[in-house]
């Protein structure tokens, strides 16, 4: 018999918090943690923790500070692997525009900005290791958040034939609101989200990226995606659970229209 | 002892033992004509048997069973050909025949005539009336399974008669029973409107099991319900038969094992439809015991058909003519063409079950639809302590077409097998909430230093053949190279 969704979320919150304390001391060992192993489970456990406070007690705060730490845990990966420390090549892969979307999330542009800057730049890596979805998604992403949109146009086309991919059809409004962007077209924008927030409802069926985890009932990408959009000067407004209008940013005033 | 007997006019001028029974009739044909009781017949034992055209047969169906009362002593007369010394019946080429039968007075044939029928030679008759003499090996139970199953040969038929005359309140009981399904039987548009409302009455069941502590059958009696009542509206709306799903899954079950038959799969569906109305929790065990075994079997059923809906004549033969499960393998998963989830599907369940065979445990790891560690299998010491983990990625995919390391997809979660995948996946598992997955993301999330490092790819290499393929870093500093050599086991393909 399931669970009711309190219930689980509840239990699962204790055991990523009893994780973090165990996974805290291995990371923080600098033998056991020679390979930076426990860079990865670290950060990951502080994401779940910060997403499931705010899911069960609407703990902003809480999911504020978490996915900021989280992010700065990340971006050891990158740090320690620019240090020529021995450290996953897949760590410092473009997969990492996923967590740049969280640092999006936690509104905290200072530290997402930081994060986007020790993203890319490895070709040779990111042409083993990542999916065209993942190049285009992390470059597009960097270069809006960094303002440098010399060849955004590139990017979105690169992101256009990715989602033809049928495991990516469902992310096609991810290039749409980034069009709106750069186009500085609030409607489009606009638009974008009313696209990702269906196609996200389809990724939460079994068998697909979102099913069964915390982002059924949080969408933090969406999250994300909003508190760029606000930081790039556009007041979009979405009203839907799954992106809480309590955790997006302000809009910026200096850039946009 | 010689004179004709007293009926010898009026059975036409013929003496004893002249009389052919209809072939295949082992209700004992037109009794014979022979000589008085006790009296042997004249005619030659090599060949005493000439067609009878002189009386109609008298048939009487259900009393075979007295009939046959002698029919164990009659043994040593088929054997030796010559009359038994206490019951002085006699055989022909092991064609058992008893002068003394009580109803008829010319005596008859116990068994049909062996030249013309080919199913009942020396072998079976021996069988059979070793049935009836009670020496056969074969149970009660295996007797009743083979006629349940339609088996309509004469030890089958034999053994039912002996049972009738043993158990003749059984036998009116049964005869009323068909008689009456005779008479009663439903059009089979009828019969289409009562499955459907049986599978309804199963849907509910189904339901009401979803919150008890049977939960884990409700969506397979319901699923059994679904089942029935569309095969019910098909019936009922074409007026042909149709069957379920589950008993072609059932049948297709009999007929890879050998097991049973058609009708036996009928009595195994009506079986398991019954049993949620009557115990549930009957289906436990069965379903526990079944539940890993579930992909492998379609698997191996979905590649049977496969394999014969594409093969035909000699190649069929060569491919299902093979040998044991471990050698399957390598026929399975070298059938050309056959589409790859199957032969990944059995090649993966073969790969488990080496691994198993060499101690280690596989740890539940995938989600519905595939998705997730395709396997994740752990040693243990004897005090429970981890002493090995190792991650595999199991491919179908032939390397002929794509270099190896290209097998691994590039997934949403990050490239399969890699140390990002694996922290993915692993979270992934953590916020499950499905026990099993929950606590082996748990278990990896806490031994991820080993896990790391023992990541193998198991492939079908440009032989057909599978292959393992150690996959650490380029760095060579976050794994160590797994050679399946240097385990206690081995690949052996």
């Amino acid at each position: 018999m399931k669970k009711d969704p309190v219930t689980r979320w509840s239990e699962i919150l204790k055991d990523f918090k009893e994780d973090y304390l165990m996974v805290r001391a291995w990371h923080d060992d600098p033998v056991k943690n020679a390979k930076g192993i426990y860079i990865g489970s670290l950060a990951d456990t502080l994401q779940g923790i910060a997403v499931m406070e705010y899911i069960l007690h609407q703990d902003v705060m809480k999911f504020k500070t978490g996915l900021v730490e989280a992010t700065k845990v990340a971006s050891e990966h990158f740090t320690r692997f620019n240090a020529g420390e021995p450290i996953d090549e897949s760590q410092v892969s473009m997969l990492c525009y996923q967590e740049l979307l969280d640092a999006l999330a936690s509104g905290d542009m200072e530290v997402a900005l930081m994060f986007s800057r020790l993203m890319g730049g490895r070709e040779e890596i990111e042409r083993e290791h990542d999916h065209l979805f993942a190049i285009a998604m992390g470059y597009t992403l960097k270069a809006i958040l960094e303002d440098k949109l010399g060849h955004i146009n590139q990017r979105l086309y690169q992101l256009d034939q990715a989602c033809m991919d049928r495991e990516y059809r469902n992310f096609t409004g991810y290039p749409v609101i980034f069009r709106g962007i750069v186009n500085k077209n609030l409607n489009k924008i606009s638009e974008g989200f009313s696209i990702i927030l269906k196609q996200h409802a389809k990724e939460c069926k079994p068998g697909r990226m979102f099913y069964g985890i915390t982002d059924e009932y949080l969408y933090t990408w969406g999250i994300g995606m909003a508190n760029l959009c606000r930081y790039k000067g556009f007041d979009v407004q979405i009203s839907d659970p799954l992106i809480p209008s309590e955790l997006l940013i302000p809009v910026f005033k200096g850039n946009g229209e | 002892m010689s004179s004709r007997p007293e009926n010898y006019e009026r059975l036409g001028g013929q003496f004893p033992g002249t009389t052919v029974p209809k072939p295949l009739d082992l209700d004992g044909g037109s009794p014979p004509k022979t000589a008085p009781m006790g009296e042997r017949p004249k005619t030659s034992p090599s060949r005493t048997v000439k067609p009878d055209t002189a009386t109609p047969r008298v048939s009487e169906e259900l009393d075979l069973g007295q009939r046959f009362g002698r029919a164990a002593h009659a043994l040593s007369s088929a054997v030796s050909g010559e009359a038994h010394a206490e019951t002085d019946n006699h055989a022909e080429s092991f064609r058992v025949y008893e002068p003394e039968h009580q109803r008829f007075f010319a005596g008859r044939f116990l068994s049909q005539e062996p030249i013309s029928s080919s199913d009942f030679q020396r072998q079976s008759a021996v069988r059979a009336l070793g049935e009836l003499d009670g020496t056969s090996q074969s149970s009660f139970g295996s007797m009743a399974w083979r006629a349940l199953n339609g088996d309509r040969s004469p030890e089958v038929i034999m053994w039912q008669q002996q049972n009738r005359r043993h158990m003749p309140l059984l036998a009116q009981g049964s005869d009323a029973l068909n008689r009456a399904q005779e008479q009663l039987r439903p059009g089979t548009r009828s019969l289409g409107l009562l499955q459907t409302v049986g599978g309804v009455a199963e849907i509910g069941i189904g339901t009401a099991m979803a919150s008890t502590p049977l939960a884990p059958l409700a969506p397979v009696v319901g699923g059994m319900g679904i089942d029935n009542v569309v095969t019910g509206i098909q019936t009922a709306w074409t007026g042909e038969h149709h069957s379920t799903s589950l008993y072609h899954v059932v049948n297709e079950l009999g007929r890879t094992t050998g097991l049973y038959g058609p009708q036996g799969a009928s009595y195994i569906e009506m079986g398991l439809n019954i049993t949620p109305a009557v115990n549930p929790r009957a289906l436990m065990p069965l379903y526990n015991a079944s539940r890993l075994r579930v992909q492998e079997v379609v698997n191996n059923v979905q590649l049977s058909r496969y394999v014969r809906g594409n093969y035909s004549g000699e190649a069929w033969s060569s491919l299902v003519n093979t040998p044991p499960l471990s050698s399957g393998l390598r026929q399975k998963m070298t059938v050309p063409g056959a589409p790859a989830r199957l032969t990944g599907g059995v090649g993966e369940f073969n790969i488990s079950k080496l691994f198993q065979q060499n101690g280690y445990t596989r740890l539940t790891s995938q989600f519905a639809g595939g998705q997730g560690i395709d396997g994740v299998f752990v040693k243990y010491g004897s005090q429970g302590e981890v002493l090995d983990v190792v991650l595999v990625e199991m491919k179908a995919s032939t390397a002929k077409y794509h270099p190896v390391p290209s097998l691994l997809k590039e997934t949403l979660t990050g490239q399969q097998m890699s140390t990002k995948w694996i922290n993915k996946n692993v979270k992934i598992l953590r916020e499950s909430d499905n026990i099993q997955l929950k606590e082996t993301g748990r278990f990896l999330f806490k031994n991820q230093e080993q896990a790391l490092q023992n990541r193998v790819l198991i492939f079908r290499g440009k032989d057909g053949q599978l292959h393992s393929k150690s996959l650490i870093d380029k760095s060579g500093s976050n794994g160590r190279a797994v050679e399946f050599a240097e385990k206690p086991f081995k690949l052996a393909f």
